[in-house]
């Protein structure tokens, strides 16, 4: 078998029989990160106690979660359960809706996030986000990429930056030749990964997802799930997803959001179990994770 | 939800009681041909395993099925595997049915001792093994997650009487070529059996895993 | 298939074909309808037309080079509309200068920056549309009382630009609100995700983005502007001006002098007066056209 220019031939074990006719394995080099188990990662959010209100209406409530490093952690349940809703806590852009306020403790690398102190700017540069539908801006694709770096002051090597941002979010083959032209003109599955290159010019440590493939097609979508899992060598993912198979396929932690129904029935979301992805596909501990992801949930 | 999903598990289900009905049939019946000398046995015996063996693929394209349609996860996921695991093992009991069926041979003293024993012994591990098989696939119906326990517990009188069939042929006089060949052929057929117990033990087994998610211990020989 | 299954057939075939069919008496109101609508733009079309054909055929024989260098006179063989046309532009210049901006800012400030649901907030936005329907004399009386005589700013060019720039203001800031809510909010969403200011997002993205929009509204509100006569009267626009006017003189502008012209008993005062019209017609036109090709050349496709 010719070794293929991305994976290297892992030496076969000394006094194993080698030559002619003996198949040998390819085997890629595993990253060093995934040398260590998920739980001894780096704490990247440490989320206590986190609710929020919207005009005083509770629409989450007591999410204790804690996002390890180098991983992907999906948010998973029902609409209405809250978990674009949390996603936004995670990147202060719950700020920019008017009425909504964030209780509980929402610690990132154990600086309290919410502290008064702290510039919601400066939140954002470290925690990217990529959107449901894709929203480049209507300029050109260059334009897109470099506008991060631009107004956060990040002016040098521009063109650089573009490069990696676009060959990061495996763009770079497809548009190489047509950076001036508009990003508008990009199919959908391109279009979101120029979004997510966009987000990576400016060089996060941690890139949120909210449903980033509800709008695109099975193609794209596999395009960019390999895409989110070679982002994790470098960044924290945590995605929205209520597609269970893609939380299935893509992350390394699944966490189950559903929807309480309160005595006065205001509806309430709330975290129901958070277990590696395989736990919770395979024996979930809470009977109301095995009746959404069975599909028995009514 | 999902109502034609549930729909093709209760099928499962079905097919997996039924199958578990037709190995037991399969076990008493070539217990009935190894200790009675039935010829009825024996044509009964080779039948339930070519049945049960068409059975079996069924059952093999249905889990494909399913698996490739319905993306089963959690417990259903465990549900399914279990249902290919059941179905293989009832499908090697039949087998061993059918074996213990070809090796009936009558006892050639007829009046020894030693033949009433080993007749015996061997009756009592086809009978223990039938109803082994049809407690575990009721089990499996009834999702029992004592049903490792339960099988293991029904399987101690077969190993017993395995054991007493061998010590027993070690007592006979060897130099009796025909009782020698007729003990060891019973030898065979105890061995057969004692291989059904352990199918209904694995079923057992793979039950409790379906039902508790908790990893099974190691599999006895199969 | 024998008889009477395929009979059986034809009868279900027409009774699809039936089916398909509707009820093509429907149509019978939809063309009435129709009828009306396309009557109606004709009607729109034809007075147009006639409008055009009129003027052309009475200002042509005058439209020349004297009109653009001659000042009025009484003597028509040797009149002209020159004061009166830099005057016109002089007039653009000042509101694309003052009203312009504080229209767009204003537009800006409400659409992207003020908070949402403020009392405040709210009597000021429903003042402006209330502006919008005040009778345009009305702005004339406002800027008599406190331009010319009130700062004593005296019947000036500056003046009349003035205030004819606060009656543009409503329409212009209407017209960019609306270009500005056009601009998706994801637009706004994405820029503040990636660390930009709601400035820097609103200078660099949403702004650009809307510029074909604010454009047209601009050009419409400096239109109306341009062909404005009663608040300049008001506010003591003279009606015969010799020399060329500055932005702290007196001054006339292209309709009032129009308005003179047709007044005036000459035969040929009437045909200059169409000349005049003319001028003032192309300028209109080509600052409309102005605002399409704009529109046309930044127009994105969300």
């Amino acid at each position: 078998m010719e070794p293929t220019p991305e994976t290297t031939t892992a030496a076969p074990p000394a006094g194993a029989p080698t030559g002619p006719g003996i198949a040998t394995l390819t085997v890629e080099d595993r990253s060093p990160v995934d040398a260590v188990p998920l739980e001894q990662r780096e704490v990247v959010f440490d989320c206590r106690g986190v609710g929020v209100r919207y005009n005083g209406k509770r629409a989450l409530r007591d999410v204790d979660l804690r996002i390890h490093a180098n991983a992907v952690t999906a948010l998973i349940g029902p609409s209405g359960c809250g978990k674009s809703t949390f996603i936004r806590c995670l990147n202060r852009m719950n700020d920019l809706i008017p009425g909504a306020s964030v209780d509980g403790e929402v610690a990132y690398h154990g600086e309290n996030l919410y502290d008064p102190q702290v510039d919601p700017i400066e939140v954002r540069k470290r925690i990217g986000m990529v959107f449901q539908k894709p929203n480049p801006f209507p300029k050109s694709i260059y334009d897109n990429i470099a506008f991060g770096p631009r107004v956060l002051g990040m002016k040098d090597q521009l063109d650089d930056r573009v490069e990696q941002a676009l060959r990061r979010a495996v763009l770079w083959d497809e548009v190489k030749d047509r950076l001036k032209e508009g990003a508008l003109g990009l199919s959908g599955g391109q279009q979101q990964r120029l979004c997510i290159a966009r987000a990576l010019a400016v060089e996060p440590d941690v890139i949120l997802m909210d449903e980033p493939c509800s709008a695109l097609d099975p193609i794209s979508t596999s395009a960019i799930e390999d895409l989110m899992l070679s982002l994790t060598d470098d960044y924290t993912v945590v995605i929205v997803t209520h597609n269970m198979q893609q939380a299935a396929r893509v992350a390394d932690m699944t966490a189950f959001f559903s929807v309480d129904q309160g005595e006065t029935g205001a509806r309430c979301g709330v975290l129901v179990e958070v277990d590696r992805t395989e736990r919770i596909f395979t024996n979930p501990a809470n009977e109301r994770t095995e009746a959404y992801v069975t599909g028995r949930f009514g | 939800m999902r109502e034609v999903f549930q729909e093709e598990l209760d099928a499962l289900s079905a097919s997996v009681l039924e199958e578990g009905r037709v190995a037991a049939h399969a076990v008493s019946e070539a217990t009935r041909a190894l200790v009675d000398w039935s010829v009825d046995a024996f044509d009964a015996t080779l039948a339930a395993e070519a049945d049960l063996k068409r059975r079996y693929v069924d059952t093999e394209v249905q889990v494909e099925t399913v698996l490739a349609r319905q993306a089963p996860v959690a417990s259903d996921l465990r549900t399914v595997l279990a249902v290919l695991h059941i179905n293989r093992s009832l499908e090697r009991a039949a087998h061993n049915a059918a074996r213990v069926a070809h090796l009936a041979t009558p006892p050639p003293r007829r009046a020894l001792v030693e033949e009433a024993v080993i007749t015996d012994a061997l009756r009592a591990m086809g009978e223990r093994g039938a109803e082994m098989l049809r407690t575990a696939v009721d089990a499996f119906v009834r999702r029992d997650p004592g049903a490792d326990r339960l099988l293991a517990a029904l399987d101690e009188l077969v190993d017993r009487e395995n054991e007493k069939i061998a010590e027993t042929i070690l007592s006979i006089d060897i130099n009796d070529p025909e009782l020698r060949q007729w003990a060891s052929r019973m030898l065979f057929a105890g061995r057969w059996l004692e291989r059904v117990g352990d199918h209904a033990v694995n079923v057992g087994e793979r039950v409790t895993y379906m039902v508790t998610g908790e990893a099974p211990s190691v599999e006895h020989t199969g | 298939m024998n008889a009477a299954g395929r009979i059986a057939q034809q009868h279900a075939g027409v009774a699809v074909r039936e089916s398909l069919a509707g009820r093509r008496n429907r149509s019978v109101a939809a063309g009435i309808f129709l009828g009306y609508l396309l009557l109606s733009t004709v009607v729109g079309l034809i007075a147009l037309a006639v409008l055009l054909v009129t003027i052309l055929q009475d200002g042509l024989p005058y439209l020349d080079s004297m009109l653009f260098t001659n000042s009025p006179s009484a003597n028509p063989e040797r009149a002209g509309a020159r004061p009166a046309i830099i005057a016109s532009i002089l007039v653009a210049v000042v509101l694309i200068a003052t009203a312009l901006p504080v229209a767009v800012g204003t537009a800006v400030y409400l659409e992207e920056f003020a908070p949402k649901g403020n009392r405040l907030i709210d009597l000021i936005e429903l003042n402006i549309q209330n502006l919008a329907a005040v009778p345009s004399i009305i702005f004339g009386i406002l800027g008599l009382a406190f331009l010319v005589r009130g700062i004593d700013l005296g019947p000036v060019l500056l003046a009349g630009a003035l205030i004819l720039g606060l009656q543009m203001l409503p329409t212009v800031i209407i017209a960019s609100r609306e270009a500005l809510r056009a601009v998706p909010d994801s637009v706004r969403q994405g820029g503040m995700a990636l660390g930009a200011t709601r400035w820097q997002v609103v200078w660099r993205e949403v702004l650009p983005a809307a510029i074909p929009g604010i454009a047209t509204g601009s050009i419409l509100g400096m239109s109306r502007a341009i062909g404005e006569t009663a608040p300049l009267l008001m506010v003591g626009a003279a009606t015969f001006v010799s020399f060329n006017p500055g932005l702290l003189t007196q001054y006339t502008v292209l309709p009032i002098l129009i308005y003179q012209w047709i007044k005036l008993p000459q035969d040929m005062f009437q045909g200059l007066a169409a000349a005049a019209i003319i001028v003032l017609l192309v300028i209109l036109v080509a600052m409309n056209g102005f605002a399409i090709w704009m529109r046309n050349r930044y127009e994105r496709k969300w």
